[in-house]
Formats: C-alpha cells, structure tokens, sequence
C-alpha cells in the first residue's frame, strides 16, 4: 500500500514539473522535425537525380575509320540521352559551345578524340567523358581484333551501338525509413535513455529535501520506498514516451511497424535499463551534480554512435566497435527492422541486453542501499 | 492448598501489572546509548528517560550529540550499543510499533514543494496506516491545528517562512504520535509564527502529547519546558528541572549592561577585570558572569566611565539556562 501511495506520490510530483515534459516530450518532438525536415533528402529513397539530355558536336576526317566508327557509335547514345551530331567544323562547332549552343564538342582524329566543354566540373561532363572513354576502348579492341580478323570490326561497332552507356541502379533497397521516420525512432529511444539523468537524482532530491528522514521514521520498510520510487519513475517515463510515440506517430506519419505490443515490450525494457542506469550512477556518485556530469557525457556518446543526431553507414575499425557496444544501435536496428523489414529478429536480444544490464546496475544500487543509513 | 496458589499467583499477576504501569510512566528510556562514527564518539554511553506527559528539552551545541541521540531513537540511524525503549518497546523488537507513535518535526523542512500543503500532510500521514475519511479527517484536523485552514491547496512554494515551519509541524502531527520529537522547530521565523509554534507546543502537550524539544534559543526551552537534559559531547552532563539546573549554579552571578555605543566596548578589557567569568555582547547588551562574592560592579561601572561608554542600564540577575550552559560548558549555547 505505501508503495503505491510512494509511486502515486512521485508521478504526481513529475506529472506538475513543467521541466520533465519539455525534455522528455518537448524536446524529441522538436528535435524530430528539426533534424527529419532538415535532412529529408539524405533520407528520401524517393529522391531523384534529374538528368537533362547532353548535346554535343562532333567532327573529324570524313573518310577515316575513326569518324565512321564513331557515326555508328553516336547513333547509339541517342538511347542514353547524349545526342552527338555532325558539326559542319572545328571552328563553327566552337563557336556554337561558346555561345552554349551546344554542351560539348568533340574532335575526332586518328589520334584519338578530344573533348571540348565549357566548365570541367559538372555531372554532365563526367558523363561524356565516360560515354567517350567507353568508345575509345571498344574503338582500340575493334582495332586489335580488326588486325587479325578485319571483317569482325564492323560488327563490333555495330554492337556497341546498340548499348545503353548510362544504367540507373538503385542502390537503397524497397524499404526505408523516411527522415521523419528515422528520427521519430532514434530520438525516442535516445530520451528512452535519458531517463537515467531523472532516476540519478531519485533519491538523492528526497536527501536534499529532508523528506527521506520523514519517510524512514514512518513506518515504511526501505525496500518499499525503494520500490515506489522506481515504479513511479517508470509510470512517469512510460507516460512521456508514449505520449512521444503517439504523436510523432499521429502528427508526423512516422511508422513505427505493425507490432506495437512488442514496439511496447521493447521501449519499456529500455526504460528499466535507463532507470537502473541512473540510479546506479547516482548510488555511486556523491552529489547529483557528479551524476548529471557523468550520464551526460555517456548519454551523448551513446547517442552519437547510436545514430541519433545522423545516420552511422558502414562503420569500420574503432567507429564500428562503438557504434555496436552503443545500446541504441540495438533498439534502433531492434525498431528499424521490425518496422521496414517486419523482421523481428533483433528484438529480443535487444530486449535481453536491457534487462541484462538493467539487472546488473540494479543489484548495485540495491547493495549500496541496503548499507547506507538513511536514503 | 490449590486456593493459596490461585491466590499468589492472581497476586503475583497484579504485582508485575502495577510494575508494568509504572513502567510504562517513562515514554521513553535511553540505556548507555552509543554511536561512533569512525573513531568519533557522537553518542557517549548515554541514559536518560522522559517520563509521559512532559515537555523535555534537550540543549547542547552544534556537534553535542542530540541530533545523533534523536535519530538513534527515531530509527535513522543505528545505535553502536546500549537500548532504546519507547512505550515499554525495545526498538530493536518493535520498530514498526515506536515509527507509528512517534511524530518526527525535523530542524529543516521536510515538505514537497510541488505538493500541496493538504496533499504533503495527507500523505506523510498515509504512510502511517491511515486511509479514506479517516485520513481526511486527521488530515484537515492537522492543518487546523497549524493554523492552515482555507491554505489546503496552496504550494508551500507560496508560503512564508512561518507558514512552512507549522506545514513541517502538520506533516508530524497528523496521526497523532504519544511522543513528538521537535528539532529546533523555530529556527528562522518572525516572532508571531515562532508564538504560534509555541502555543501549539503547550496545546499538543495538553492533548497527551509527550514532547522532546530542541532549540538553540535559550528562553524557549525556559519558558516552555517541564525538564530540560544539558548534552555535551555526547555525554548528558545535567538535567532536571529548571529550577534544578539552575540552583547547580551557586557560585557566579549575572551583570547586564546596557550601553549607547556597543561599538566602543572592549570585551578582552572587560574580561580581565577580576571575578569576571565570562563576557557576551548581544547588540546593546553586555552580559557579564562574574564570580558570586566578588565585589567587583565599582570596576565595572568605572571601565565604562574611563573608555567614555555611556550606560543606560544596569541590572544584576540571578543565573538563567543560559548561565548554567555557559557553567557548565564553558560556551555560549548560540555561539557554540
């Protein structure tokens, strides 16, 4: 009974305490529309390269091998966006690029070709230059094998014609979150976190209040202030998470997947975790100030190699050791796989390690507590 | 034969009843009561008993031991040897029991800002059992008691000084404890909250309350208590009532001064005059202990004269609590 009277007590308290509802709802909600609207195309699988078509001049000897090859090879780029066309000569097929008349000018030779553009930079440049890369080396193989079989040549050239120079791959696979998405799940499992930084002080506020002296001389066992507090912490947390949940789910149409009872499961164990954790650091630590200190540090690291402020790829060497051991990566994975992939196969082992670790820092403030006098 | 055994022992039963009332007489038995902290001796092998109904002060400086001995007995903190009985219970059989009789006012408040001044009694008072109308009822009554009704929803936040200190004393008082433990409840309050406290004191007292108080504020435990105990590093060294404690003091008396301009007086000087014990300036008041029998308020009056300090009053009074403090310990209780 004064457990549930303890906890009632304690949500109560956080419930009026204006500071708990900016930072633990406030704050993600606006960090998720900054960061999700800010960096909307780093994410948007939707999001295209628009590709203009490419007009270029060309001219060279008429008869030669090399101009002929290379007619037969313009006909073939039409397919890729790059139109080459005969240029009546160098100087007048120049003096259409100056006046942007035309986005290149190539002069073919028996030397090889040489490309004329405006400006080097440039995606469309990069293109030509592939595009004409790709006929110089088809050109010279058509040349060695010409020397042993010369009626080959043509057939060769025919071929390459027929090719489509610029593929279009996507390289994200059918399913990803969109920025808003990512960052409603990475930014509640990152303040899932902080509440550690509430649960250090759990005790210590009732020793700077002198309230802790009056519950230890009621008759109320220690074990069960111990319990109330931690249920009301964990109520008081449970509220601000869901109630960030809901709304980015609501607001923002970020999708948290189709199995909200273990997208459920899987938050509440890591609010025990961040509890444990907080009070942990706070039975060893001093003043509150030590702990706040503390779990700020390990917080934000956590957070950064968790991916809550962006996206960790591919990490390699020391990047990829601590972006594991970060215990939002598993929530993150354990959410984003669920949700896009409807695989839920991280979920558990995520779900493990939080109560693993939940029951170690656990055990350590349940052994300092029982020995200290008072609270 | 069978008739004289029924007899003795209906007796015998009766004797160990009467004993037990008698016993029972004492809310409160300190046996040898040690604590350490370290290889400081906080608590040194200390007895004492108040007996029910009384209003006990407990003086001594900063350090003597009294808050350590009120947290031994309020189960805060654990005692190193030797027993506590409170109501004829051994604390170390019957904690739960003592908790749910005894009423707690600590030195510093102990409220919840950011609960109501109904919802921080209401609760504190929960833990003790109660629930539904009752706690209520016990609730409202306490806030009554203080002097807070019509503040039952108001944040202490918004509270004077004073206000706060009765909230702390209503948070103690709602399930009424047989015995209330008051530590320094009047420490920082004007003088209207601080007759306010007072009064309640007396009124808890003549509703059946047994009291400890503590103070630093000598004319308190003076005006209000039934017995006083004198603690010093960790040792009771008196007690009694006050005209008990007073009458230890037999061998100084006490001058008070009045002057114009404090600033000009020179207490080492004063000191070295002869059969001079002790000197305290108090804003305009020096209060000089001097040796009874020593006849020496000519070279008083005759120092304020040659320093130019003009005397407005001079009064000559028999030993206070304060007195005997100082006798006893050699320091000023306020300073100390």
């Amino acid at each position: 009974m004064n457990m549930l009277r303890i906890a009632r007590k304690e949500t109560k308290q956080h419930l009026r305490d204006v500071r708990t509802f900016v930072f633990m709802v406030a704050f993600p909600i606006l960090l998720m529309l900054v960061l999700g609207t800010a960096l909307s195309n780093a994410f948007n699988p939707d999001a295209q390269f628009t590709r203009e078509d490419i007009h270029v001049l060309y001219t060279g000897p008429v008869k030669s091998e090399i101009m002929k090859s290379f007619g037969e090879f313009a006909k073939g780029t039409a397919n890729s966006g790059i139109h080459l066309k005969q240029g009546v000569d160098k100087r007048e097929s120049l003096k259409q690029l100056k006046q942007d008349h035309v986005d290149g000018y190539v002069e073919v030779s028996d030397q090889g070709l040489h490309l004329y553009v405006k400006e080097r930079s440039g995606v469309g440049n990069s293109m030509l230059q592939g595009i004409l890369s790709a006929f110089a080396d088809r050109y010279h193989t058509a040349l060695t094998i010409a020397k042993t079989v010369p009626d080959r040549m043509k057939e060769i050239m025919a071929a390459s014609s027929k090719h489509d120079y610029i593929a279009d791959r996507a390289i994200l696979p059918e399913r990803q979150p969109d920025s808003i998405s990512y960052y409603a799940i990475v930014m509640t499992t990152m303040i899932t976190m902080y509440a550690a930084m509430a649960a250090s002080s759990l005790f210590m506020e009732e020793r700077i209040l002198h309230t802790a002296s009056r519950l230890l001389i009621a008759p109320v066992h220690k074990y069960e202030i111990f319990i109330g507090k931690i249920a009301g912490s964990l109520v008081i947390n449970g509220i601000c998470i869901a109630a960030v949940v809901l709304f980015s789910s609501v607001v923002f149409d970020a999708n948290w997947g189709q199995h909200p009872g273990w997208l459920a499961l899987l938050l509440l164990t890591e609010i025990i975790f961040a509890i444990s954790f907080g009070l942990g650091i706070g039975f060893i630590t001093k003043t509150p100030a030590t702990a706040g200190a503390i779990l700020m540090i390990v917080l934000q690291v956590m957070s950064f190699f968790g991916g809550a402020y962006f996206k960790i790829e591919n990490p390699e060497g020391i990047m990829k050791i601590l972006t594991q051991l970060s215990p939002l990566t598993w929530e993150n994975n354990a959410i984003l796989k669920m949700a896009y992939a409807d695989d839920l196969s991280a979920l558990l082992p995520a779900m493990y390690m939080n109560i693993g670790f939940a029951i170690v820092f656990m055990a350590l403030s349940i052994t300092i507590f029982r020995k200290r006098e008072g609270l | 034969m069978h008739l004289q055994k029924c007899v003795s022992f209906f007796i015998l039963k009766m004797i160990r009843l009467c004993m037990k009332r008698v016993e029972s007489v004492n809310i409160l038995e300190i046996q040898d009561l040690t604590k350490k902290f370290g290889d400081f001796i906080a608590v040194d092998h200390m007895s004492l008993s108040v007996a029910e109904g009384e209003i006990f002060g407990f003086l001594g400086s900063n350090g003597a031991g009294k808050s350590t001995t009120i947290h031994m007995i309020t189960g805060l903190l654990r005692k190193n040897k030797g027993t506590i009985i409170v109501l004829g219970k051994n604390s170390e059989k019957s904690a739960t029991f003592i908790k749910r009789n005894i009423g707690m006012v600590p030195q510093e408040l102990a409220i919840y800002e950011d609960l109501t001044a109904y919802e921080n009694v209401h609760f504190f008072a929960g833990l003790y059992g109660m629930r539904g109308k009752k706690l209520h009822e016990r609730t409202v009554e306490a806030l009554k008691f203080v002097g807070l009704e019509g503040k039952e929803k108001i944040y202490p936040r918004n509270f004077s000084g004073g206000m706060k200190r009765r909230l702390n004393i209503a948070c103690a008082i709602a399930h009424r404890p047989k015995l209330i433990i008051m530590d320094e409840p009047t420490v920082g309050i004007d003088p209207q909250s601080r007759k306010y406290i007072l009064d309640s004191v007396r009124k808890l007292n003549a509703m059946g309350c047994t009291i400890i108080y503590t103070s630093h504020y000598m004319e308190e435990v003076e005006e209000i208590c039934t017995r006083i105990a004198i603690i010093d590093h960790g040792k009771i060294i008196a007690e009694g009532t006050k005209e008990q404690l007073k009458s230890l003091i037999t061998d100084s008396k006490l001058i008070v001064v009045d002057v114009k301009s404090p600033e000009a007086v020179d207490l080492a000087a004063i000191q070295a005059i002869q059969g001079v014990s002790n000197v305290q300036l108090d804003d305009q008041t020096i209060q000089i202990h001097t040796e009874l029998g020593v006849n020496n308020l000519n070279h008083l009056i005759a120092h304020f004269i040659q320093n130019g300090i003009e005397i407005r009053s001079l009064d000559e009074r028999e030993p206070n609590l304060e007195t005997v403090f100082l006798t006893l310990t050699g320091r000023n209780l306020r300073d100390a």
